[in-house]
């Protein structure tokens, strides 16, 4: 058995005996193996986070997001004001406006075009008062 | 947005320590760990079940696509190496640790990954395979090829 085949098993943790009693290359790779896997196995740290800065870093990240890419209607978990704020009919303080000035409005003429070249229907309507 | 905020409390230290280890800067696994959680708001509808596997697969995913856009600065700052025979035995645990760490730097990010998972988290071979996607004989000889790289890398500069 060669170094290079040693090695990948020595990579699995397999054994290879023989190789490893007559190379010290090996027998020193195989001890720094196992003192490894145990120093690995102690590394699984878990750091807290900087929670309040990265929750606010979320908030603002998501809400911007959200407004590029909304989530699917119906979603369970989209914020419900969020929801109503796009639902304000904002057209109504816009109608209101020209009401006032428009007292008097000239009746509209509409005329229908029929299939027969020689029948033309007029319709004069009265409009009132807030119609456009 | 109770099962978000459940799921992140439950779940950010384990983003965070595998974005650590994949990284090496805690600041980048700081903003690692908010891409993974933003992620996670905008796709929940795709996670069902347990959200630890979602989260070990994008954790690597996001850690990987940070890797290639900006060459990780190294945090802990290595020693002069010091290659005599003797100096093998006299390194503590810390000091070892820390060679791991700086040695994680040296891999490819799929033996990094893998590593990460299978020998600091604990995950299975069979585990690591399925969130990185690949097969289990592919894992067990990346995994292989890392160890051996990372204990030569502590030989060199223990």
């Amino acid at each position: 058995m060669t170094c290079q085949e040693c090695e990948l098993l020595l990579g699995n943790f397999e054994g290879a005996p023989e190789h490893l009693a007559e190379c010290s290359e090996c027998r020193a790779l195989a001890e720094e193996l196992r003192l490894n896997r145990a120093a690995l196995q102690q590394m699984q740290e878990r750091p807290a986070m900087r929670w309040a800065l990265a929750a606010a870093a979320m908030i603002a990240m998501a809400i911007g997001a959200w407004k590029i890419q909304p989530l699917p209607a119906g979603h369970g978990h989209v914020p419900r004001q969020v929801v109503a704020k796009i639902e304000t009919p904002v057209p109504v303080a816009r109608r209101r406006v020209p009401r006032a000035k428009q007292q008097k409005l000239e009746p509209l003429k509409v005329k229908l075009l029929t299939s027969d070249p020689d029948v033309v229907i007029y319709w004069i309507v009265d409009r009132k008062e807030g119609t456009e | 947005m109770a099962w978000f905020d459940r799921v992140v409390r439950l779940h950010e230290r384990m983003v965070l320590g595998v974005a650590y280890r994949l990284l090496g800067r805690m600041e980048d696994a700081q903003d690692a760990a908010q891409e993974v959680f933003l992620r996670l708001l905008q796709q929940q509808n795709q996670v069902q079940g347990d959200p630890k596997p979602w989260l070990y697969r994008v954790t690597v995913n996001v850690c990987n696509d940070w890797y290639r856009k900006r060459a990780p600065v190294a945090e802990l700052h290595e020693n002069a190496a010091d290659t005599s025979p003797d100096a093998l035995t006299s390194i503590t645990l810390d000091e070892r640790k820390r060679l791991l760490t700086v040695g994680l730097k040296t891999l490819g990010e799929r033996e990094r990954a893998a590593i990460v998972l299978r020998d600091i988290e604990g995950l299975s071979t069979q585990e690591v395979a399925k969130l990185l996607g690949i097969e289990e004989v592919t894992v067990r000889s990346q995994i292989s090829i890392a160890r051996v790289k990372l204990a030569k890398y502590v030989r060199k500069h223990a």
